[in-house]
């Protein structure tokens, strides 16, 4: 199947909500750490992986000041991209050239909140998983496994998508409702990611289409350095704007109904733009 | 016989004035009628008909308005407290924001506005009972969860006797079985036009006053 208006969508609202929250909030840490070797059964065995204790890796080289690796060092000789894969999102990277035993370091930047696209409802997110909290990963002597989800994280859903009549010629106005789920593990973060996207109503995005997306079936950048504003700014013909949007956080009485120990919040955005679909 | 010209000036004055009264009063006579009008739309949609019956008995009302494919209430599903009556107070917001307000005379006519809530105005006075800054009325056109169900069976948030027996959860597990979940296992919340709809409607026909 082609690419469709939802994978545009997609695409375009990760990417800007990704940059919106490092931009504006300077949500990443910077950490210099060591890679351990591990094996997974989902990788071919030519490959050696070595996962740090973290997870999401920032990959956005527009964001001042965060590190983006361009490769690691493997028994203290440098080793770039172009010899290893880059696993941004799950923290780690693979090589058929550096042996097991080998000592691997590298400098990153960690997001703040890791981001999840989800098909799951809220009560699935909130009620039947579990999570692992970053404030409780031991950072020395052991890398994070690759597929768990780990908090603080923002779950994003695009839940509908709503076509109105809205001029003569066949155009419509598309709206499209996002919700994001926010668990994080401290009442401060959770507080700083919705006043920051509190204020991103009537924000302006480029529609990105899914093709142009940066980032591998690896989880590597397919063409570094990847730079959003570029990126943006060379799709700036077509754009979605956030007509409303809505943060609020779950009352201290409700989430003590909850299994775990998590601070939670809810982003709502009405999502619109103006566009042909029948030609 | 000719009128003197000064009082026929005089007359032309006032002429707006005693009409005003008149006017005001065929305009407000308009305005109520289609108020009542709307305000009874209001009170028969299935949606304000559901919550209004299950916040008198939120364990035996059925789910009428068919946002849940016929299983539980909205009221419980949404995870209204028993003290809780949404539509009523909904309906009592529309009703207080719903104005008509007349300007000054002009010798062309009486110019007014009828005063209409903001669709964000309306969401803020339609919080979630678990997180305040939802709106349940906007999650009835764009998609509510289920987690407001779960929060609702967790004794320690609502009181074991406030929702009573009819949602149980599952002892072994202390999690809610699909069984258990109305709207949840069987089958998903299902959106429906609500009060943005009437709203759009109604400015159309205040309008025409």
């Amino acid at each position: 199947m082609q690419n469709q208006f939802q994978h545009h969508l997609t695409t375009s609202f990760a990417l800007w909500f990704d940059n919106y929250l490092l931009r504006k909030g300077e949500a990443y840490t910077n950490q210099t750490g060591q890679f351990f070797s591990y094996t997974d059964q989902r990788i071919s065995s030519s490959y050696n992986i070595f996962g740090s204790a973290y997870k999401q890796f920032v990959t956005d080289s527009s964001i001042t000041g965060a590190t983006i690796p361009t490769g690691i060092y493997a028994n203290s000789v440098e080793q770039t991209s172009s010899g290893v894969i880059l696993d941004f999102g799950n923290g780690r990277i693979l090589s058929t050239g550096i042996a097991p035993t080998a000592t691997v370091t590298g400098s990153f930047s960690v997001k703040d909140f890791n981001i999840y696209f989800t098909n799951e409802g809220e009560e699935d997110l909130l009620i039947e998983r579990k999570y692992n909290s970053r404030s409780s990963y031991p950072t020395t002597n052991t890398n994070i496994d690759p597929y768990d989800q780990s908090i603080p994280a923002v779950f994003i859903n695009t839940e509908s998508i709503k076509n109105e009549p809205f001029a003569f010629g066949g155009m419509d106005r598309t709206m499209t409702s996002v919700k994001a789920v926010v668990i994080s593990d401290t009442p401060y973060l959770l507080d700083g990611i919705l006043s920051i996207f509190a204020d991103s109503r009537n924000e302006a995005f480029s529609i990105i289409p899914a093709s142009a997306h940066p980032i591998d079936e690896y989880g590597d950048l397919k063409s570094p350095p990847y730079n959003y504003t570029s990126l943006a700014a060379s799709y700036n013909d077509s754009k979605f704007y956030i007509d409303y949007v809505q943060a609020s956080k779950m009352s201290d009485k409700a989430q003590s109904a909850l299994p775990s120990n998590m601070y939670i919040g809810f982003l709502d955005f009405d999502i619109y733009t103006h566009r042909f679909p029948r030609q | 016989m000719s009128i003197d010209k000064e009082i026929r000036k005089q007359l032309s004055a006032q002429m707006p004035f005693i009409a005003t009264k008149q006017i005001e009063q065929m305009a407000l006579i308009r305005f109520n009628a289609i108020l009542d009008e709307m305000m009874g739309e209001f009170e028969s949609h299935p949606v304000t008909v559901e919550l209004m019956d299950a916040a008198q008995d939120p364990q035996n009302t059925p789910n009428i308005s068919g946002t849940l494919g016929g299983y539980g209430n909205l009221f419980t599903f949404i995870g209204f407290d028993y003290v809780d009556n949404p539509a009523q107070d909904l309906m009592d917001f529309l009703k207080e924001k719903i104005t008509i307000k007349f300007g000054k005379p002009t010798p062309t006519g009486l110019p007014f506005d009828v005063i209409f809530p903001t669709k964000e105005e309306i969401w803020l006075a339609t919080p979630m009972p678990w997180a305040t800054g939802r709106s349940w009325a906007k999650g009835i056109e764009s998609g509510i969860s289920g987690l407001g169900y779960y929060l609702h069976s967790r004794s320690r948030f609502f009181g074991v006797s406030r929702s009573g027996p009819a949602i149980q959860t599952n002892p072994k597990t202390s999690l809610i079985t699909v069984a258990d979940r109305p709207g949840l296992g069987g089958g998903h919340f299902r959106n429906t036009k609500y009060i943005s709809d009437l709203l759009r409607r109604y400015q159309r026909k205040f309008a025409s006053i």
